[in-house]
């Protein structure tokens, strides 16, 4: 199965930069195909399209413990039915947007996986502590992921 | 504020940069007043403190995911001035390359995700509807296949060119570090050509779907979204629009000349404003002084952004754009337009300019000149890189030590300078739609459209899932209790 793993994120906006680090890592270990964006937009589209298998890695604020990892599905970040905010588009909304335009070439699986964070706010190359222990673990789960 | 009702639109959460907007109603429930207030990520500047002057084109590109290319331009042409040094030709060639490409890609999702939705599928249709996924209905999916298959070409130029897929890191003082092969530019010309068909395509949706529908025209040149500003833009030696380098030049409500600055000269123009109830400041003209946050002759508010270039400029600097200017001004019957929906309409005919100056550039022999980069001066301590962005003149100006060193950086980006004209335009909005205490779920978007020609960039930094600005409107009675909700999550 032809995967991709995409690790979004601002890399100099401390935890914000976590999806991009996890990519990083797994990338020195693994041998499979991956992605840095920065935004949500058409891009993410550019990149997926064409494999069987995406993992997209991203930073998530719910309010919940820092470090905290979720395992989602487009339809638990599709929260919404206002599809776009005033500025961008969201993850949710391409994604959704690339099954109804481009639904033969679209991923037959993707998997989101979120990180909660604790500070977007400050200009910086490193994440918090808790969400930092965060990146192995994460990893780890995509290796499991992408072996099965 | 006592005796007033209050209406708030609010974000529920930080994502997004923290927008607010607050309604006040007057006792028979008409609009008193409206503020627009943002939060931006501060600190940006103090992080750029410290660092050599030729590494902060390669860290800029980092602000923001959406206008990366923009940033590492205008810091690479402040390094220029830091190094004292002039970018060869190919180089300056090569740039506007960049940024135009940059343009196409911007533009189009601006367009199609956010301005065209509000149109296409009808300011009035449910949210549910209106929307990107609305607009593809309506539109058609082959076409919408071909819209976002051609613009993923501006992202492939964009990455060809600036060294690196995501953030570019090409930039140099005096020039940039990557020629164009004789390959890489066969390439981008085909890739420019359909560039140019996208901007054709978009420009005949545009038409199509806005300027035959009589409502529609009716919204745009409704007093409701006009605003009676100046204007502030780049233009070139011809006085036509120039995304990459020129003059800035600043019109008046009646479109006279107030004056054209480059570098520095910047702060002879702008001033800014701190207001007690805003995070921001808020710039106006100097030469005119304070007037308030008002509209009209005499107003010291000033916008940036694609309406504002097309109104500052003579004209377009190719032959598609240049007719299609034309027939804007034709169509809206004034010079400058100070209608804000005509926001969406310049962003289409400069998507299709930037695509022909695209291709253009891609045929110009002298793009894939070795001659890339030009010797270093001495340092001279100062720097201004001015760029138009896609959202407006965006000024980087840095002063370094003796070694480049940066001592200090002061970035003023276009949401800044448009914050007057922001304010004024959800004022307006919400004076139009809000009568007599009645608020319907439709005038949160009417509210919405306001602001939306603009594209505000509010921390487009973050984008943490859900990646969303929830808003909510809260209506006060004059009692201060809460009696009436509208969401739109």
């Amino acid at each position: 199965m032809k995967t991709i793993v995409v690790g979004i994120g601002n890399p100099i906006l401390r935890d914000d930069s976590v999806g991009i680090k996890v990519v990083e890592e797994l990338s020195r270990d693994v041998d499979v195909d991956t992605a840095i964006l920065t935004t949500t937009n058409f891009e993410v589209l550019d990149k997926i399209l064409g494999y069987d298998k995406a993992i997209i890695v991203d930073a998530i604020q719910t309010g919940n413990e820092p470090g905290t990892i979720y395992e989602l599905s487009i339809d638990d970040i599709f929260v919404t039915y206002s599809f776009t905010n005033t500025h961008n588009l969201t993850l949710a909304t391409t994604l959704k947007l690339g099954y109804v335009i481009f639904p033969e070439k679209m991923p037959k699986e993707i998997k989101l996986i979120a990180i909660e964070v604790e500070d977007v706010e400050n200009f910086g190359e490193e994440c918090t502590p808790k969400v930092r222990e965060a990146i192995p673990k994460v990893v780890e789960m995509i290796k499991r992921e992408i072996s099965k | 504020m006592s005796g007033l009702k209050k209406i708030e639109i609010n974000p529920i959460t930080r994502l997004e940069g923290h927008g607010k907007i607050a309604i006040f109603l007057d006792e028979s429930g008409n609009v008193a007043e409206a503020f627009f207030q943002v939060v931006e990520l501060r600190g940006y500047e103090r992080f750029l403190v410290g660092m050599p002057i030729e590494e902060v084109p390669r860290t800029v590109s980092t602000i923001c995911g959406v206008c990366r290319a923009i940033h590492h331009t205008a810091a690479t042409k402040a390094s220029d001035q830091i190094y004292g040094v002039e970018p060869t030709e190919t180089a300056k060639k090569i740039r506007e390359l960049f940024v135009n490409a940059h343009y196409v890609e911007d533009h189009a999702v601006i367009l199609y995700a956010l301005g065209l939705p509000d149109f296409v599928v009808g300011p009035e249709a449910d949210p549910a509807e209106r929307n990107i996924v609305g607009l593809v209905k309506k539109v058609g999916v082959d076409v919408a296949k071909e819209v976002l298959r051609k613009r993923s070409y501006a992202v492939k130029i964009l990455e060809m060119l600036g060294g690196k897929p995501i953030h570019p890191v090409a930039g140099l003082p005096g020039g940039w570090s990557k020629r164009v092969t004789e390959e890489e530019r066969q390439e981008i010309e085909k890739l420019a050509k359909e560039l140019v068909e996208l901007g054709k395509l978009t420009i005949q949706i545009f038409e199509d779907v806005i300027l035959k529908n009589e409502k529609y025209m009716e919204l745009i040149t409704s007093d409701a979204y006009r605003s009676v500003l100046n204007y502030m833009g780049t233009i070139d030696e011809k006085g036509r629009v120039n995304y990459y380098d020129g003059v800035q030049k600043i019109i008046d409500t009646k479109g006279n000349e107030i004056g054209r600055f480059t570098g520095k000269e910047y702060l002879n123009y702008i001033a800014e404003r701190v207001l007690p109830w805003s995070y921001l400041k808020m710039p106006y003209l100097k030469q005119i002084g304070w007037k308030g946050i008002v509209d009209g002759d005499g107003t010291s508010l000033y916008s940036v952004g694609p309406l504002a270039r097309l109104n500052v400029a003579d004209g377009m600097n190719t032959p598609l754009a240049q007719e299609a200017y034309e027939k804007m001004f034709d169509v809206l019957k004034e010079r400058p337009i100070h209608y804000v929906m005509a926001y969406h309409w310049a962003r289409a005919i400069e998507l299709l300019n930037a695509a022909e100056r695209v291709l253009e550039l891609a045929q110009d022999p002298e793009i894939t000149s070795p001659d890339v980069r030009a010797e270093l001066g001495e340092v001279t301590g100062e720097g201004v890189g001015i760029i138009e962005a896609p959202r407006g003149t965006l000024i980087h100006h840095y002063k370094t030590d003796e070694k480049g060193i940066v001592t200090e950086a002061n970035l003023i980006v276009a949401t800044t300078h448009n914050k007057g004209p922001i304010t004024l335009a959800i004022r307006k909005a919400a004076k139009h739609f809000i009568k007599n205490g009645q608020v319907d779920e439709k005038i949160l978007n009417y509210v919405e459209m306001a602001f939306r020609p603009y594209d505000l960039c509010l921390a487009c930094a973050t984008h943490v899932l859900p990646g969303r600005l929830p808003i909510e409107i809260n209506i006060y009675d004059s009692d201060g209790n809460l009696y009436k909700t509208l969401r739109n999550f």
